[in-house]
């Protein structure tokens, strides 16, 4: 599989505000053409940092060290600029600060037009493909009205119309389903796993909702604590999942029974800096895993495991 | 990390200015060189000398003993005017923010109608009508004084009604009055003490104006808008009998404006909050 | 015991208050004592303002709301036992604690303004016994609500609450913004709380594991109108509203629904917009909920032709 994007030995760290703990650590991801990616994690765990270095949207105290190819070409602040937003697209978690509120819709879609040199007489037909493309209701009155007039699901499509419409290669979805009512949440994934398969992008999908990793996406990494700590093909997760702690993420879940009385997760701040990072509420936890690092290590054909008593 | 040092400069710089002149207020009797009413006609206009470090005034008296005992006045009006002003304003602003919509509405037109005189000739006349003394001077500086705290208490309580906090307080069963005082009120003290430290630099410009136009304190008194004013008609002659009050508001009003900066950069981290 | 009974809320906005919008309808429910009630829908189906209208926070436009048969239109009359009796909390924990207190404060101030606990040693012995009951360690009341996780933060709203002594707590959303391992401890939490002081529990969430891993009966909401109640077998196995099947099938990822069209329709069903099932009778006449089982109530006027086949 040629990789699309591929990240080398990525480490991140937010610097200056006394924090020494690196949000992202020595991370090695590849993302493969057509390839449908879903990052899992709790909060902390780093998936965010990890969406914002991708695009670059990191604040500048951050400090990055590592590489990010994108088609074979690595890349550098000028060359994201350039594609950001036509190769690469964020379909943002926050719909409600998303859209400038005192343009109306048709008119922040226009812009986009107009940077991609669509003649005018052109641009009100083409608004029209994309917002039925996305399966608006009535989607002749969208263009005329403001953010404030449509409902979050809408405001969601419209944003999903705006990033796709470039055609690009990548798309790096940010939780699209969170705080989702089981209609909606239903009615979007459904949505992005059909734009998607038809136009055969690449997806990142940043997401704590491990049902909606297995629904749309292909592989998935769980991470904990900065590190990818489980890759596993999307269809395996449930019964052939490996990592301590995907099982306690798995265990956790309501309908499996509220199976996890302990915390899991310590937070952002703290992790031991030798060992295993998850040595401290690991239930296989041995003394070597307090002092020697696992590495990810190959288990079957697509599945990878950090773990120095499973692997 | 610069802005970081910025937001302490100013604070360290204007806590170091005001402690010099309050510790100047405090022990003003003692740091006088002569008695700064006693007069000496013979020897009028002196320019700063061993004797007279700031010169003499047009009657003979020491202006460093005269600027010295203005300290005093300055920093006390404006202590007792801005406290006042505070006091009232934030009093009139969480009720009228919290309380009933009726009140609300009554309190702001009565704001809106006060904020469409043009300030500073409203406190003249009133100064003007109520004629020079240190308490009408007050009284003058203090009834408009209030209105801005008043508007700006307010719109903190509405932002803050909305928060959950208050919310959860209410079905917690705390009564309003609680809800005021234990719930609102510490949530507005940071940008009150703020406003209030930058008000402290208009209102000491203010008194000086005021008594600058002789409707102040007594004359006689040492007062540096007096002062100044005195020192205005001999600009040219001796010229450092009105310098060295005019240095004296500058260097003041300088001190609560950092004050207020300073405070406003500090206060602004003091809330921690977290997002979800 | 509460009772919501015809309860209706309408906001009112806009120039000279002209624009109306109906947040929850005629809703007549009764939830029994000790009794854990899901309450579901999707957001702004005026499930939160069922909840605000039980704690007192919101009064209703029309209708009443009883609390052991007493109407808690004028709270003030009422006994500081009955006043207190209905304890909430909610989505963000974050938001319910003020920033400018600590933890230790925030705890009790409830026990001192209303009374409860009047000597210190007491108080303190009854905080820190609350704080056994849900984890935390000692040292958390000498922080600040922004200095704590938001799990943390959400178990300390619930010791608040706990230490008032609650009849009923309406949890809105308690767990919709935590991590998965975070929200199964306080589901625990919640759980043992009901088994060890037969406090009833209104939970309000539109995530189907999570209420039926705790409720005994489940009412569904759609346009502020209560749709369908029953047991939790009732609506896992027998719904027969068309929206509850819609969201369960949703919830089951075996059915991928369209965006929906708006549910504001002043007359007849709510729901008739969206509905495969709809005939003319329902934009003349909006349907009351009919009994279908012994616990099992639907307002659909085809229910009983549904369920008998």
């Amino acid at each position: 599989m040629s990789g699309l994007l591929e990240i080398h030995n990525l480490t991140v760290t937010y610097g200056s505000q006394g924090r020494l703990a690196p949000a992202v650590r020595a991370l090695d991801l590849t993302v493969g053409e057509g390839e449908k990616l879903a990052i899992v994690g709790e909060s902390g765990a780093g998936k965010s940092t990890l969406a914002n270095t991708i695009m670059g949207l990191l604040p500048n105290s951050a400090e990055i060290k590592g590489e990010i190819f994108f088609s074979g070409i690595k890349i550098s602040p000028r060359i994201l600029a350039e594609i950001r937003g036509k190769e690469i697209v964020l379909i943002p978690q926050n719909v409600y600060n998303s859209l400038n509120p005192v343009l109306s819709i048709g008119n922040q879609m226009e812009d986009l037009l107009v940077e991609a040199k669509v003649p005018p007489d052109q641009r009100k037909n083409t608004i029209l493909n994309w917002l039925r493309s996305v399966r608006l209701p009535r989607p002749e009155a969208i263009p005329g009205s403001y953010p404030h007039q449509l409902s979050g699901g809408m405001k969601q499509r419209v944003l999903l119309a705006m990033g796709l419409s470039r055609s690009p290669s990548l798309i790096l979805a940010d939780e699209p389903t969170k705080g989702l009512d089981p209609v909606r949440r239903m009615g979007i994934l459904h949505l992005l796993k059909q734009l998607i398969e038809h136009q055969r992008q690449s997806l990142i999908l940043i997401t704590h909702d491990i049902k909606a990793a297995v629904f749309l996406s292909d592989t998935i990494a769980i991470m904990y604590q900065g590190e990818i700590v489980e890759i596993i093909p999307a269809t395996r997760l449930y019964h052939h999942s490996l990592h301590p702690y995907t099982m306690a993420l798995l265990a956790a879940a309501p309908e499996r029974g509220l199976q996890v009385p302990c915390r899991i997760n310590p937070g952002v701040s703290s992790y031991p800096l030798t060992g295993c990072s998850y040595a401290a509420f690991c239930n296989l936890c041995r003394p070597t895993c307090l002092q020697q690092k696992p590495a990810l290590r190959k288990v079957a054909f697509g599945h990878m495991v950090r773990c120095n008593v499973i692997a | 990390m610069t802005s970081f040092i910025m937001k302490r400069t100013s604070f360290i710089l204007a806590m170091v200015l005001l402690s010099f002149l309050a510790a100047v207020a405090l022990l003003a009797p003692w740091l006088t060189l002569h008695d700064p009413y006693a007069q000496n006609l013979d020897n009028r206009f002196a320019g700063p000398s061993g004797t007279y470090w700031f010169g003499t005034d047009d009657l003979g008296r020491c202006v460093y003993s005269r600027l010295i005992m203005g300290t005093r006045v300055s920093l006390f009006t404006g202590i007792i005017v801005v406290s006042l002003n505070a006091l009232i304003g934030s009093l009139v602003g969480l009720i009228s923010g919290f309380g009933p919509k009726v009140f609300d509405s009554i309190v702001m037109g009565l704001l809106d109608i006060l904020l469409a005189f043009p300030g500073t000739i409203l406190t003249l006349a009133v100064a003007g009508i109520l004629g020079p003394g240190f308490l009408n001077m007050i009284i003058a500086l203090t009834l408009l004084g209030w209105v801005g705290y008043a508007r700006f208490v307010r719109g903190m309580v509405l932002s803050l009604k909305e928060r959950e906090f208050i919310e959860t307080a209410r079905s917690l069963g705390f009564g309003s009055f609680h809800i005021l005082f234990k719930h609102l009120l510490p949530n507005c003290l940071g940008p009150i003490i703020v406003l209030s430290s930058m008000e402290m630099a208009g209102v000491i410009l203010m008194a000086a104006g005021l008594n600058f136009l002789g409707l102040g304190v007594q004359d006689s008194y040492p007062e540096w808008g007096a002062m100044l004013d005195r020192g205005k008609n001999y600009l040219r002659t001796a010229p450092h009998i009105a310098t060295f009050p005019g240095l004296a508001i500058m260097v003041t009003v300088l001190a609560f404006n950092l004050l207020g900066d300073g405070l406003r950069d500090l206060l602004q981290g003091g809330e921690v909050t977290r997002s979800v | 015991m509460l009772e919501f009974r015809n309860v209706s809320k309408v906001f009112r906005q806009g120039w000279l208050k002209k624009a109306e919008i109906v947040a929850v309808k005629d809703i007549s429910l009764l939830i029994k004592p000790k009794e854990i009630f899901g309450l579901m829908g999707e957001s702004g189906s005026g499930k939160s303002t069922l909840g605000k209208l039980a704690l007192g926070l919101l009064t209703p436009s029309a209708g009443e709301v009883l609390w052991e048969g007493k109407s808690r239109a004028d709270l003030k009359s009422l006994p500081q036992e009955a006043r207190l009796a209905i304890q909430g909390i909610t989505q963000n924990p974050y938001g319910v604690f003020n920033p400018r207190y600590r933890i230790g404060y925030a705890l009790a101030e409830p026990l001192i303004y209303h009374g409860l606990l009047q000597n210190k040693q007491e108080r303190l012995f009854r905080i820190r016994e609350t704080l056994k009951l849900i984890n935390m360690e000692e040292d958390c009341l000498d922080k600040y609500p922004g200095q704590l996780s938001g799990g943390q933060v959400q178990r300390l709203a619930l010791a608040r609450v706990l230490l008032m002594d609650p009849r009923l707590i309406v949890a809105d959303e308690p767990t919709t913004m935590l991590d998965l391992s975070i929200q199964a401890q306080i589901l625990h939490l919640l759980k043992r709380i009901h088994e060890q002081t037969g406090a009833g529990i209104l939970l309000i969430s539109h995530d189907l594991p999570v209420v039926t891993a705790l409720a005994r009966r489940i009412g569904m909401m759609y346009g502020g109108r209560l749709v369908e109640v029953g047991t939790v077998q009732d609506i896992l196995n027998n719904a027969l509203h068309p929206y509850t099947q819609l969201f369960l099938a949703a919830a089951r990822e075996e059915a991928f629904p369209e965006l929906q069209n708006s549910s504001n329709n002043p007359t007849g069903c709510v729901y008739r917009g969206n509905c495969y099932r709809v005939q003319e009778l329902c934009a003349a006449k909006s349907p009351e909920l009919i009994p279908v089982g012994r616990e099992h109530f639907v307002a659909c006027h085809f229910a009983n032709e549904v369920k008998n086949g």
